[in-house]
C-alpha cells in the first residue's frame, strides 16, 4: 500500500486504539466523575514518548500525558510486566487528583510504544474532601503526591504504590474501581497495539510511527504558515484576594514555527493555583489547534514545531513545594486565555472574544458525602457569530449532573437553574451569557468555592464589549445576604442558599 | 398480505407479500410523501385493496433537519426556564469554537418560569417541571391552567410523554415531541384517508422502537417516529441473522452519505433508551442503530499533511458521484469501487442512471495524480480509508458495549453495503458475512417482519423496593403498556417488564428483564451477571438501586422471514467475468446473477454477485453459499 494511504488508515488505527482505551476507562469505571463526566483521557506514545495518539476527552491533559511517560522512563527506564503510576504535578503529573498509569508495550522483546491512561480521581486525601482545599498553600496539604514508581507486575498491583494510595483517600472502595478501569483501559490498548506491530512488523512499525510524526509536523507547518509572522503580546491576571498575579506572553510566530515566551509572569504564590509547566504546555497546544485548524492529529509531531518558554518559579512553571490543585482546573483558564489574547492578533478572523475564563468550581461535603461541580458560562463572541451560552469552555469541558439525580443523592437542592441574560459583552457578535446557579442546603456542610473573572471582566475584541463578571452571594436562612470572594471556604446551615453568577463571554466586533 | 412502503431520501420501497411470493418495487419519493406511497402501492398490487400497510417515514426527520416544526412554548418551574438552553454544559468539539449546539427548538421570547400571564403566541405549549416523572400534579395543574389561558393552543405536559427522571432529557424530549406533532400528525391524518381510499384498510407506522403503531398513535407520539426509516433495516437484519443461525450479527447498512450500524443479539437488536437527533436529545427507546459519516458518496480529497482523505463531506445525490455523469468531479467511494471493479457499469440504477466508468476513472486519476498513484491505486486507497473509519466506529460502539465484534457476523446491505462488507469484517476478525435477499428494498422487508407494540416507562427512584413493591410497579407499569396496546391495537399483548437498576452512587444504569413473581434477590442476581458482562466488574456487597421500570406490550409481526417461499433459481448463474483490484495487483473475478444460484451451490472468490443495483463482493479466501432464503452467507476459509 502506498504511504499516502498507509498513513491515514494507520491514523484511524491508533485513534481508534486510543479511543477503545478510553471507552474501556469509562465503561468500566466507578465513579460518576469518569463515567459520565468524562474527566480522564487516553493514550498511545512512542518508546521515547513522544504522544502518536489521544482520545479527546479533556483539553488540560493534552500537552501533560507525554510528560508523565517521559517522567517514569528518564526515571525508572521500561520493564516488561510492569505498570507505572504518577500523580506528582513535579514529575510528570499536573495536580494530585489526576492519576495516570502507563504501560511498555513490547513485542519479541522489542519496546514498541507506550499506551497509559489518566483518570481524575475524586478524593485522593489532603485536607478537604476533594483534594481541593482552598487555603492550601503547599502541595503536601492536597493529597498523596506520588512519584513515578512501579504499580503493577503482570497485571497485579503492587502493594507499595496500592496501600499508601487507597490509605489516603476518604473513598477507597470508589478509588479501587477506578484503579481497575484503568488497568483494563491499558490491557486493551496494549493487546490491540500488539497486534498491529505484528501486522506491520517492528521496522515497518516505526517507520510508521515516524511518519506519523512527521504528517503532524507538515499539518501544523501549514497551518503556521497560514498565520502572519510576528511578535503578539498580551497580558491578564488571575485574582488573588485583592491583588493581581500577571501572566503575560510574547507569541512569535515565524516562517510556520512558534514560540511563546511567558517571561515577565509573576512568581508563584503561596496559594493552590500555581500551575506546572505541563498545564502551561496543555494550554499551548489548546490556544495554538483553535487559532489555526482545530482538525490537525494530536500527535508529538504537530508540536515539533512550537516551542515554550516559561520562567521556573512563576505561577506558569511552578516549582515545589506549590499547591497546584487550582493551577489545573483555574489558571489553566488564564493562560489559554493569555495566548489566545496574542494570536488574536495574529488571526484575527479564527479567535473568538474571551470566554467565562473560569470553571467556577464548587465544593460540598461533610463527614458524609463529597460533591464536586463545575459551572459553565458565556462563551466569547466570535469572528463568524454570537457565543453560546451557558456553556464549558477553554481547557475543560465536563458535563453538568442532572438536577433530579442530585435531589435524590445530596442533601441539597437546586432552587435556579437559567441563564443572566444580558450578560454577555455587546458587540457586533456579542458574547454568550453566564449561569445563574442557586443551591439550597438541607444539612450543615462545608462550602469551597473556587472562581475568577470576578473583579476582572472577560475581554471583548475588536470593539466588542466585555462580558460580566462572576458573582457569588450567600443567603442566610435569616434572609442577610453575604457578597462573597470568587475564593473562599466557608460554613453553611440548613435554610443557606449559596447563589453562583458565572461570567458572560466578551463581545466581539 | 401486507404491504410495506419505506420512504427514503429520493426513493419509496415497497414490498408486498401476497400469502404466496413476495413482490417488490422501487418508485421516486415525493414531497409529500403520500403521494409516492399510495400511486407505488397501487402500481406494485396492481390495484388491489390490502388488509394492512406498514409505512416507514422520514417526515418528522425532515421536519426537524428542515427547522420546519411548530412554533413551541415552554412553561417551567420559576427560575428554570433557560435551563434547557444549557443542556448538559458541554460543548461539541474541544478544538472548534465554531461548532455549535443546536440551537434550542423554543427562542428565548417564548420561555416561561411559571404560567404565562399573556396568552402565549405559539402553536403547542410544553409543560416541564422538576421531579414531576414522580409526581406530575403540579404539572399538570399548571398544563391545564395553561389550556384554560389559551383554549385554541395545544398543551402538552412532560409526564404525558416520559414518565422518566432526567430533567434536561426530558424537557428536550417533550418539546420535540410538541414541535414534531402538528407536522406528523396532519401527515399521518392525510396518509391514512388517502390509503383508506382504495389502497388499505389499515395503516401501521413504524417507531424508532422498531415496533408499529397505528397512524393516530404516531402523531400522537410524533418524536418516536424520528428513526422510523433505519429501525425497518436492523429488524430485518435481525430476523435474516435468526433464521440463520447466528446469535450474534451486527447490521451494516451502508447508503449514501452515511453508514448505519446495530449490535443485535438473539434476534433482538440492541435498544437504546435515549439518543440525539440533528444534536437534540431524544429519551424514548430506539434501535440502537449508531451512524459513521461515509457512504458510498464520501469524498476523496488530499489534506495539508499531503495524505489521502476520505469524508467527513459528501457528494449526495446531486450532483453525486462523477461516474453519475450530473456534474460532479470530485472523487466518491463510489467511484472507487467502479475503478477497482467491485462494482460493475453494465447495471443501471433504479432510477435510471448509467454508470459512467470513464468519469469515475477521470476523477480518481486526478486525486491520484497529486499523490503519485495511479487512478486504480488511489482507487484502492479510498476502498482501504473508508474502511478504516467504518472499522473505527464499529470497533467502538462495541468495546463500549463489553462487546467483541469477532464473534459476531456482519449483515450487509444498502447500496454499498456488500461492496465493503468482506472488507469490515476481515479487520474486525469477523467470520461470516450475510447479505440478506432483497437487500436494495431490506428497510420495507423489515416493516413486514415487524410487531406491533406500546412502550411505557416509570421512573421509580427513591421508592424503597421489596418482592411485594416491585410486583405491584411491574404489574401498573404493564397494565398501563397494555391497556394503551388494547385502545390502540387491539389484540392481547405479550408483556414484558425490564429495569433499570444500578449500584448507588452510579450515574449509569443496567437494564435487566423482570419476571412476574420472582423474588428481588433473583433480579439483583441478574443485574450483577449482566453489570459484569457490560462493565467488566460486579460489586456483590454494594447497595442496589430501581431506577426505572418499564414494559413493553408487544403483538404479533404480519408476515415472518420463515414463510418466504424457498428460493428458486431463475436463468443462468454465471453471466461474465471482470478484472478486479486488489492490494498485490489485478485478479480475474466471475461475475454471478443472485437469482441465477441454486440454494446451497457455493461461489469461490474473488467473485462478485449481482442482485438488481446491490452488489456483493466475495473476495479471496471467501466463499459464499446461497440459503434456502436466498441470504448469500459469505465465510472465510
Amino acid at each position: 500500500m502506498a504511504d499516502v494511504i498507509r498513513l491515514e488508515v494507520a491514523r484511524n488505527r491508533l485513534a481508534g486504539i486510543a479511543e477503545e482505551m478510553g471507552a474501556v476507562l469509562r465503561r468500566t469505571a466507578y465513579s460518576p466523575n469518569i463515567k459520565e463526566r468524562a474527566d480522564c483521557s487516553a493514550a498511545v506514545f512512542t518508546p521515547d514518548g513522544t504522544m502518536l495518539a489521544q482520545a479527546e476527552h479533556i483539553p488540560v491533559h493534552l500537552g501533560a500525558m507525554p510528560a508523565s511517560v517521559k517522567a517514569v522512563l528518564h526515571r525508572l527506564g521500561a520493564e516488561p510486566g510492569l505498570q507505572y503510576a504518577v500523580n506528582d504535578p513535579f514529575a510528570g503529573g499536573t495536580h494530585l487528583n489526576d492519576l495516570t498509569i502507563v504501560r511498555p508495550v513490547f513485542v519479541d522483546g522489542a519496546h514498541v510504544a507506550w499506551v497509559g491512561n489518566r483518570a481524575h480521581h475524586a478524593d485522593v486525601g489532603g485536607e478537604a474532601p476533594g483534594s481541593m482545599p482552598a487555603h492550601a498553600t503547599t502541595v503536601d496539604q492536597e493529597g498523596i503526591r506520588i512519584a513515578p514508581m512501579p504499580a503493577v507486575r503482570d497485571g497485579e498491583w503492587l502493594p507499595a504504590f496500592l496501600e499508601p494510595f487507597l490509605d489516603a483517600t476518604r473513598t477507597p472502595g470508589e478509588r479501587r474501581g477506578d484503579l481497575a478501569a484503568q488497568l483494563g483501559a491499558n490491557e486493551v490498548g496494549s493487546s490491540r497495539l500488539e497486534s498491529m506491530v505484528r501486522l506491520e512488523g517492528l521496522d515497518g512499525f516505526s517507520r510508521l510511527a515516524e511518519q506519523l510524526l512527521s504528517y503532524g509536523e507538515r499539518r501544523m507547518h501549514a497551518a503556521l504558515t497560514a498565520v502572519a509572522d510576528g511578535r503578539y503580546t498580551f497580558s491578564d491576571v488571575m485574582e488573588w484576594g485583592d491583588r493581581d498575579v500577571t501572566i503575560t506572553v510574547t507569541v512569535e510566530v515565524d516562517g510556520g514555527s512558534l514560540h511563546a515566551d511567558f517571561t515577565g509572569t509573576d512568581a508563584q504564590i503561596p496559594a493552590n493555583f500555581n500551575a506546572v509547566e505541563a498545564v502551561t504546555a496543555s494550554c499551548l497546544y489548546y490556544a495554538v489547534r483553535v487559532a489555526t485548524d482545530p482538525s490537525i492529529p494530536t500527535n508529538g509531531g504537530a508540536y515539533r514545531n512550537i516551542r515554550l518558554t516559561a520562567p521556573s518559579g512563576s505561577i506558569v512553571n511552578a516549582l515545589p513545594p506549590a499547591a497546584v490543585a487550582a493551577g489545573n482546573v483555574e489558571t489553566s483558564q488564564r493562560i489559554a486565555d493569555v495566548l489566545l489574547g496574542a494570536l488574536a492578533q495574529a488571526a484575527p478572523d479564527r479567535v473568538p472574544a474571551a470566554s467565562q475564563g473560569t470553571m467556577n468550581n464548587v465544593l460540598v461535603g461533610n463527614d458524609r458525602f463529597a460533591y464536586y461541580e463545575t459551572v459553565g458560562g458565556g462563551q466569547g463572541g466570535r469572528p463568524g457569530g454570537p457565543g453560546q451560552s451557558g456553556i464549558h469552555t477553554g481547557m475543560t469541558n465536563t458535563k453538568n449532573t442532572p438536577i433530579e439525580s442530585l435531589s435524590t443523592h445530596y442533601p441539597f437542592r437546586i432552587t435556579r437553574y437559567t441563564l443572566r441574560r444580558g450578560s454577555g459583552g455587546g458587540g457586533m457578535h456579542p458574547g454568550g451569557d453566564g449561569i445563574d446557579r442557586e443551591i439550597e442546603f438541607l444539612e450543615e456542610a462545608t462550602v469551597s468555592l473556587m472562581g475568577e473573572r470576578r473583579r476582572h471582566h472577560p475581554w471583548g475584541l475588536h470593539g466588542g464589549e466585555p462580558g460580566a463578571t462572576g458573582e457569588d452571594v450567600l443567603v442566610r436562612s435569616s434572609g442577610s445576604e453575604e457578597a462573597l470572594a470568587g475564593k473562599a471556604t466557608f460554613e453553611v446551615a440548613p435554610g443557606d442558599r449559596l447563589r453562583v453568577r458565572t461570567p458572560g463571554g466578551g463581545g466581539w466586533g | 398480505m401486507t404491504l410495506g412502503v419505506d420512504v427514503g431520501g429520493t426513493f419509496t420501497d415497497l414490498v408486498w407479500w401476497d400469502g404466496a411470493a413476495l413482490h417488490v418495487g422501487k418508485t421516486s419519493s415525493t414531497a409529500d410523501q403520500s403521494v409516492g406511497v399510495t400511486a407505488g402501492a397501487a402500481k406494485l398490487t396492481d390495484g388491489r385493496r390490502v388488509p394492512l400497510l406498514v409505512h416507514g417515514t422520514t417526515v418528522a426527520t425532515n421536519a426537524l433537519l428542515e427547522k420546519k416544526g411548530a412554533v413551541v412554548a415552554l412553561v417551567t418551574d420559576p427560575g428554570f426556564e433557560d435551563a434547557v438552553e444549557i443542556a448538559r454544559q458541554d460543548r461539541p468539539s474541544l478544538y472548534d469554537s465554531d461548532a455549535l449546539r443546536p440551537e434550542p427548538l423554543v427562542p428565548r421570547s417564548l420561555r416561561f418560569g411559571g404560567p404565562p400571564n399573556e396568552p402565549v403566541d405559539a402553536d403547542v405549549v410544553a409543560v416541564v417541571f422538576l421531579d414531576s416523572y414522580a409526581d406530575p400534579s403540579t404539572e399538570r395543574a399548571v398544563a391545564a391552567r395553561v389550556s384554560t389561558d389559551n383554549p385554541d393552543v395545544l398543551v402538552i405536559a412532560s409526564s404525558d410523554v416520559s414518565r422518566e427522571f432526567r430533567e434536561f432529557e426530558r424537557t428536550s424530549t417533550t418539546i420535540l415531541t410538541a414541535y414534531l406533532r402538528p407536522v406528523v400528525e396532519s401527515y399521518l391524518s392525510k396518509l391514512d384517508s388517502r390509503v383508506g381510499e382504495s389502497v388499505a384498510d389499515r395503516v401501521l407506522v413504524m417507531q424508532s422502537s422498531g415496533g408499529l403503531v397505528p397512524a393516530s398513535g404516531a402523531g400522537r407520539e410524533a418524536a418516536s417516529v424520528l428513526l422510523s426509516g433505519p429501525a425497518g433495516g436492523v429488524v430485518a437484519a435481525a430476523a435474516f441473522g435468526e433464521l440463520l443461525g447466528r446469535d450474534a450479527v451486527i447490521s451494516f447498512d451502508m447508503g449514501g452519505t452515511s453508514t448505519d450500524v446495530c449490535r443485535i443479539e438473539g434476534g433482538a437488536p440492541e435498544v437504546a433508551f435515549e439518543r440525539s437527533v440533528e444534536g437534540y436529545v431524544c429519551r424514548l427507546p430506539s434501535v440502537a442503530v449508531h451512524t459513521v459519516g461515509a457512504g458510498g458518496g464520501s469524498l476523496g480529497w488530499v489534506d495539508g499533511g499531503g495524505a489521502v482523505r476520505v469524508g467527513p463531506r459528501s457528494a449526495g445525490a446531486r450532483p453525486g458521484p462523477a461516474c453519475y455523469g450530473r456534474g460532479g468531479t470530485e472523487p466518491t467511494v463510489t467511484d472507487a469501487d467502479l475503478v477497482v471493479g467491485r462494482l460493475s457499469a453494465d447495471v443501471p440504477l433504479a432510477d435510471g442512471v448509467v454508470l459512467d466508468r470513464r468519469m469515475g476513472q477521470e476523477s480518481l486519476r486526478r486525486i491520484g495524480e497529486r499523490v503519485g498513484l495511479s487512478p486504480e491505486m488511489a482507487a484502492l486507497g479510498m476502498v482501504e480509508i473508508v474502511e478504516s473509519h467504518m472499522e473505527r466506529a464499529v470497533r467502538r460502539v462495541s468495546v463500549e458495549e463489553g462487546f467483541d465484534p469477532a464473534d459476531a457476523a456482519l449483515v450487509a446491505f444498502g447500496g454499498a453495503g456488500g461492496m465493503h462488507a468482506i472488507g469490515l469484517a476481515a479487520r474486525l476478525g469477523m467470520g461470516a458475512v450475510i447479505v440478506p435477499p432483497h437487500a436494495g428494498v431490506l428497510s420495507a422487508l423489515g416493516l413486514l417482519l415487524s410487531a406491533p407494540r406500546t412502550d411505557r416507562a416509570r421512573t421509580i427512584l427513591g421508592q424503597e423496593v421489596t418482592d411485594e413493591s416491585l410486583a405491584r410497579i411491574a404489574a401498573e407499569v404493564g397494565e398501563v403498556a397494555a391497556a394503551d396496546f388494547t385502545a390502540a391495537l387491539g389484540a392481547d399483548p405479550r408483556i414484558s417488564v425490564s429495569l433499570d437498576m444500578r449500584y448507588r452512587g452510579q450515574s449509569h444504569e443496567t437494564t435487566v428483564e423482570y419476571h412476574p413473581g420472582e423474588h428481588l434477590a433473583d433480579v439483583i442476581d441478574r443485574f450483577h451477571t449482566a453489570h459484569h458482562r457490560r462493565n467488566g466488574f460486579s460489586r456483590l456487597d454494594d447497595p442496589i438501586e430501581v431506577v426505572t421500570a418499564r414494559a413493553s406490550a408487544t403483538g404479533v409481526p404480519a408476515f415472518g422471514v420463515g414463510d418466504l417461499p424457498s428460493h428458486a433459481p431463475v436463468g443462468e448463474a454465471v453471466v461474465g467475468e471482470r478484472t478486479v483490484r486488489h492490494p498485490d495487483g489485478v485478479t480475474q473475478a466471475m461475475v454471478y446473477r443472485r437469482a441465477g444460484l441454486a440454494p446451497g451451490s457455493e461461489v469461490v472468490g474473488p467473485a462478485i454477485v449481482v442482485e438488481g443495483e446491490s452488489t456483493a463482493w466475495v473476495a479471496t479466501g471467501w466463499r459464499a453459499t446461497t440459503h434456502g432464503s436466498g441470504a448469500l452467507v459469505i465465510e472465510h476459509g
